[in-house]
């Protein structure tokens, strides 16, 4: 089938890509590809609820900048041999992958629960700008925080640590993001088919009907907005330690935007799609910057045009429309 | 008195943001659009109202000149991009306008550079009023809460008066009643588009002399109309109003006097820190409380 | 049959600001009966339906069912209780095919759908249910097919199928023959027929042929209200009727 030989050539390229790399004497690929699959994560799971259960959050960024401030808290104390101020128990952080990373998507998940809970509650319209408010209410908390950097931001000192492994080491780190996507693609892949997607599915096709069904579709759309938000939240923490750096412009309302650019230019509730929109986004963004500092006069009709148009996206144009699912 | 000049200024701030409400709403409630690009109508009128007072060195002529400008941009937009989006979803139109608001910071950028623009009130505003004995307030301020009374006072008879208000009030969204009605249907949509936007430019004029022109000051005030809405209902002016005000207000005072507050009960730099934190997020706590009791917003849009 | 109601409707109104959609709407639905309800155009049928699936809250009155009273239940609930329905406009879920369709209403007999792993489109003995059901309603041919690609008959077709899917006590029919050609009709009225002991059914209809064949009893609503409940022959006869239907129609 088409999808199985894309996946898997796809997979494949980026896994040798690091030689590749390195034989063209140019690892600068690699991270660039390490900054692609980190966006791409972001927008996989948000087309997890965009893509198969019609919930168009216009807050996602906020689950991206939490991650990745987690990310920077723990390491900042750990760094500084400061105990973390606002818990109810002596803590100064860890840099542990192991402890960090499952940890940013907890949060996430959980300021997901209630961001969810208050905003499943409304649909359409009401849902788009309430989840944008409320993403843009958490980013102007993170700027009113002096104690991490506020508007400035955070530096971090070092990158997570897994024991065998130095994420310093861009090839490594590389891996490890790719290992990471590869999973979320295989859990979402299993998701969509099951009957947790089954009902997610049914919500984008024909709510009402679902609920004269008799399914009580609130738990349902909650759980997927979680683990969505949490994805989401693993991306924030890998992208804290690419950039070694985290600040609230992640959480900005614009990042949320792009994310969904990168969602519907790739193609929505395809899986991978996201995936090939983040490539496509990032390299538009790095080719027309390369020609004019006013990239975004170009990539702004680029986007209406595309929307106008070419709406399966780039997924399902490689894919055959027909066989689209 | 610090709180009667606060409250005021909350009002001001509630009327600029009634007058972008009222646009978006309207837009909503009758295209069923969701337009981001909004705010850069907004910003359009602040670049053109000051450009053109500037210029002119009539504050007057800046205004009406924004006014213009931004409804005819509105048009263009209208008629190139909206037409075809009003049947599609509204992720669609949510991207595409997000599109439109890329291209036009940017072609601002490109016209006017990215430093930021400022424009003083005209001369005979820009002077105090005591509105109580002894309490001066600032005059542009109140000629914008007026401006925004006027407004509201105008759309009310629009929508009570006119053959146009009859449309909105019967919750005109089907094609067919309002062609079988007699009404051209494209006409009366940009003609709504137009008033919107309009309005948003107006705000943005207004906006002038209170706020550094400049680009990504639409998206600011976008959310905050955004909130604003989603309190006050979508599709009705009314909610507009009394969530504008509502919004203005409890955002300014909580910012002026969160701090004093905090103060009497927490060390002063905790407390600054805090404070700021709470008041930029008291308007979204105040949107979550509506929305646990009222999910739909305060006031039904028109024709429901 | 039993003598105690399943269905009891006391009084409800809805009002749309100044309009009266139902007012004091009264009905009362013997077990296993087909009961019809019908009226002239504008009557509230539709919103009387929306307001016993409880995709609708009256303004006031009370509803039960089985002695319960479930006028506070959600739509979901009342699904899950007992009562199904169908649309008078076709709601299904348009890019699933006619076999997925069924699946979605007979996965929701089993409650539990936190399951995230396994395949749902492997599981034996649920395909088995689904493939008996689709021969039930003679879909099996079709089941493959998109619902969107369906010709209107055979999508009115699934539409009652996934109403009978839910194993219901009560189903409401919103206009079960909505758009069919005579021969179409009268398969749907057949398969209605077949109802009669197992369920009640409150069948709302614009075809009198259909409803004096079909109905055990029959209500009839103008303006919101029901203004006679009576056999068919009864109701033919009640002046009150003539007055509402030939009035109407001048």
């Amino acid at each position: 089938m088409r999808h199985r030989l894309i996946s898997i050539s796809l997979f494949l390229c980026l896994a040798v890509l690091p030689p590749i790399a390195y034989a063209l004497d140019d690892p600068f690929w690699i991270t660039i590809a390490t900054r692609m699959l980190i966006y791409g994560l972001a927008a996989m799971s948000l087309d997890f609820i965009l893509g198969y259960g019609a919930m168009v959050s216009f807050g996602h960024a906020a689950f991206f900048g939490l991650g990745a401030y987690v990310v920077g808290v723990l390491t900042h104390h750990q760094f500084y041999d400061e105990i973390i101020p606002f818990l109810p128990f002596d803590w100064t952080g860890s840099v542990s992958a192991l402890v960090q990373w499952p940890l940013a998507m907890l949060v996430a998940g959980l300021i997901a629960l209630v961001i969810g809970a208050l905003s499943l509650r409304t649909q359409g319209v009401y849902f788009i700008m309430i989840t944008l408010a409320f993403a843009q209410m958490l980013y102007f908390f993170m700027i009113g925080l002096p104690d991490y950097g506020g508007e400035d931001g955070l530096n971090l000192w070092t990158r997570s640590e897994i024991w065998g492994l130095d994420l310093s080491e861009s090839s490594q780190f590389y891996y490890v993001v790719l290992v990471l996507v590869g999973c979320w693609f295989l859990l979402s892949s299993r998701m969509v088919k099951s009957r947790f997607g089954r009902v997610l599915i049914g919500c984008q096709q024909n709510e009402p009907r679902m609920q004269t069904l008799g399914y009580p579709v609130m738990r349902y759309k909650l759980t997927a907005f979680v683990i969505s938000a949490m994805g989401t939240g693993l991306a924030g923490a890998l992208a804290a330690n690419q950039n070694e750096f985290v600040s609230p412009s992640l959480m900005a309302w614009t990042t949320s935007g792009e994310l969904m650019v990168m969602v519907i230019l790739g193609g929505m509730g395809t899986l991978l799609g996201p995936l090939f929109g983040a490539f496509l986004l990032l390299s538009l963004e790095e080719v027309l910057a390369g020609w004019t500092e006013h990239w975004m006069v170009i990539l702004g009709p680029i986007l209406v045009l595309s929307v106008l148009f070419a709406r399966g996206g780039l997924y399902r144009f490689l894919v055959g429309k027909r066989d689209a699912k | 008195m610090l709180f009667l000049e606060q409250l005021l200024n909350g009002v001001q701030l509630g009327m600029m943001l009634f007058l972008m409400a009222a646009g978006l709403t309207l837009i909503f409630g009758i295209m069923h659009l969701i337009n981001l690009a909004h705010g850069s109508l907004y910003m359009v009128g602040a670049y053109v109202t000051a450009t053109v007072s500037l210029a002119s060195d009539s504050f007057a002529l800046g205004l009406v000149g924004g006014c213009l400008a931004t409804a005819a941009c509105g048009v263009l937009i209208e008629m190139l991009a909206m037409r075809h989006l009003y049947h599609r979803d509204h992720l669609d139109q949510v991207l595409a306008t997000f599109g439109i608001i890329l291209t036009a910071n940017e072609a601002t950028k490109m016209i006017f550079g990215p430093q930021a623009l400022f424009l003083n009130p005209p001369a005979w505003l820009s002077t105090t009023v005591n509105i109580l004995p002894e309490t001066p307030y600032p005059a542009y301020r109140l000629f914008v809460i007026v401006a925004g009374i006027v407004v509201a006072l105008f759309l009310r008879h629009l929508i009570t008066h006119t053959r146009i208000g009859m449309l909105i009030r019967a919750g005109a969204t089907h094609r067919e009643m309002v062609t079988a009605l007699g009404f051209n249907i494209s006409l009366l949509f940009t003609l709504v588009f137009a008033l919107g936007a309009a309005l948003a430019g107006l705000a943005g004029g207004l906006a002038g002399p209170l706020l550094a022109i400049e680009v990504g000051m639409g998206e600011q005030i976008l959310i905050l109309t955004f909130v604003v809405i989603i309190i006050g209902g979508i599709g009705s002016v009314k909610g507009a109003l009394v969530a504008g005000l509502l919004v203005g207000v409890v955002d300014t005072l909580s910012r002026a006097f969160l701090p004093t507050v905090l103060k009497t009960t927490l060390p002063a730099a905790s407390a600054d820190a805090l404070a700021g934190s709470v008041s930029s997020m008291a308007i979204y706590i105040l949107m979550a409380v509506v929305l646990v009791v009222r999910p739909q917003g305060l006031y039904n849009a028109y024709g429901t | 049959m039993q003598s105690e109601p399943v269905f009891i409707v006391d009084r409800l109104n809805k009002h749309f600001g100044a309009i009266a959609a139902s007012h004091d709407l009264s009905l009362s639905i013997m077990p296993g009966e087909i009961h019809a309800l019908i009226g002239p155009n504008g009557a509230g049928k539709s919103t009387a339906i929306h307001q016993l699936s409880g995709e609708l809250q009256p303004d006031s009155g009370q509803i039960l069912f089985e002695g319960q009273d479930i006028t506070d239940w959600s739509a979901d609930m009342r699904a899950r209780g007992g009562i199904a329905r169908t649309y008078q406009i076709t709601s299904l879920f348009p890019e699933m095919s006619v076999r997925d369709n069924l699946a979605m209403a007979i996965q929701s007999r089993d409650r539990h759908h936190f399951r995230f792993w396994s395949d749902a489109s492997t599981d034996k003995q649920f395909n088995e249910i689904v493939e008996r059901l689709l021969a039930q309603h003679e879909l099996s041919e079709i089941a493959s097919v998109l619902v969107a690609q369906l010709a209107h008959g055979q999508q009115r077709q699934v539409e009652l199928a996934l109403g009978l899917a839910l194993e219901p006590r009560l189903l409401l029919l919103d206009e079960p023959m909505a758009g069919m050609s005579r021969t179409e009709s009268l398969e749907m009225a057949d398969r209605i027929e077949r109802l009669r002991g197992s369920m009640a059914v409150i069948l709302v209809e614009h075809d009198m042929d259909v409803v004096f064949r079909l109905a055990d009893r029959i209500s009839v609503l103008v303006k919101g209200e029901v203004i006679c409940t009576d056999q068919p022959d009864a109701v033919r006869a009640n002046p009150l009727v003539r007055d509402a239907y030939l009035g109407e129609s001048g």
